[in-house]
């Protein structure tokens, strides 16, 4: 975990791809070792916030449970889940879009993907019109990170409901501040 | 091929000297995110019409596509505007101003968390509107937020191989430059890993322990 968070995305890119493959003699495909480097990146945050919000689920929401003779597995599915899982979306919104823009890093092994299209194809070959190829490119990514959002409020209301909660904005709006 | 310490050590110095541009690209660009995210944070609590919707769409913007399409941009397209920076410039800026849309929103929960009893003893005071925010608000709200902030400039250090894209000569840049002469990329890949840790983990053992004393004031 420290080692993902401690070295940069772009440094552990490089490592799985270029110094794996003369190490091991394995060579990843670029979409593969870049799904498997941002996946691990990622998810290192992705169980701190999983962590955080099954520890903010109040203990007396155990103890009742167990006051009503819940089973373990009941206590941890079907009264700490819920409430921790919907804790943990905006937090997991953010982390899914700061993962949308690490995407773009892959153009760097060369992944089809939109910013190495953009720049590697799209730029040399139609040079005149590059205000509107990054503008197209930047409208992209903004659309998919709208999208984003949207489904997760989406969810956050499906997830306030079935718990009979109103989805609270404070949430959100901490959600954002300790983002990262 | 095995790790080979003679060329890890022939090839060290040539990394230093590249860590010293990720150092100064990550100084100077926090210095641009501390900055103008203080004064987005401030101008936006103003909340003047029309500046403060367009505020807000640049910083939704520029936090929802990547930072390295907006170095690309700033490389490439500015110069049609007339505009031409050098690759270091660019890797400031776009840093800079990335950034500073995440620690307006750091600001702005400082501020926030200010008590409204602050803000109307100033008015009582009748202290003018400058010295409200220098002697009485930012004293109590950016000591609060500094161990957010020093996240973000941990971050910021760690997005400094992005402008290897635009040709900075940073450390993993500078790996690729080795590996690509000499054919044997374990070392320089696996030394430029090792610098990072070897900063970015002293620097968030001393961010927690700032989390943890702003906690026990």
């Amino acid at each position: 975990m420290e080692f993902f968070r401690g070295t940069s995305e772009v440094v552990q890119l490089f490592w799985i791809y270029f110094v794996l493959p003369v190490l091991v003699g394995i060579q990843l495909l670029p979409l593969f070792a870049g799904v498997v480097v941002l996946g691990l990146n990622h998810g290192a945050y992705g169980a701190e916030i999983v962590r955080g919000a099954v520890s903010s689920v109040p203990k007396a929401q155990v103890e009742g449970a167990k006051a009503l003779s819940f089973s373990p597995r009941d206590i941890r599915w079907r009264v700490v889940m819920p409430q921790a899982v919907l804790e943990m979306l905006p937090s997991f919104n953010n982390l899914f879009i700061q993962l949308l823009k690490s995407t773009a890093i892959l153009s760097f092994i060369v992944v089809s993907e939109v910013t190495e299209r953009g720049v590697q194809v799209l730029v040399p070959n139609f040079g005149d019109d590059i205000v509107l190829i990054f503008v197209l490119m930047l409208l992209i990514y903004l659309v998919l990170a709208v999208l984003i959002t949207a489904v997760m409020r989406w969810l956050e209301r499906i997830g306030a409901r079935r718990l009979g909660r109103r989805p609270s904005a404070s949430a959100r709006t901490a959600a954002v501040a300790a983002a990262h | 091929m095995g790790w080979d310490w003679n060329y890890a050590i022939a090839i060290l110095p040539e990394m230093l000297g590249a860590l010293r541009v990720t150092i100064e690209i990550t100084l100077l660009g926090s210095l641009v995110a501390l900055v103008l995210g203080l004064v987005i944070a401030v101008v936006r609590r103003a909340r003047i019409p029309v500046v403060d919707q367009l505020l807000w769409a640049f910083v939704e913007f520029v936090r929802s596509t990547p930072l390295l399409v907006q170095v690309f941009f700033l490389f490439f397209v500015l110069p049609r505007f007339g505009i031409v920076l050098g690759a270091f410039a660019v890797g400031v800026i776009a840093l800079g101003v990335h950034y500073a849309t995440y620690t307006s929103e750091v600001y702005r929960a400082g501020i926030d968390a200010v008590p409204r009893g602050q803000w109307e003893a100033a008015a009582a005071l009748s202290l003018p509107q400058s010295r409200v925010w220098t002697g009485v608000i930012l004293p109590q709200a950016v000591p609060r937020v500094l161990p957010a902030l020093g996240n973000y400039v941990i971050s910021m250090f760690k997005e400094v191989p992005l402008l290897l894209g635009i040709g900075v000569v940073e450390v993993v840049n500078k790996a690729k430059e080795l590996s690509s002469e000499t054919f044997r990329p374990i070392e320089p890949y696996t030394i430029a890993g090792l610098l990072f840790l070897a900063l970015s983990l002293p620097a968030s053992i001393l961010v927690r322990r700032l989390e943890r004393r702003r906690a026990a004031v």
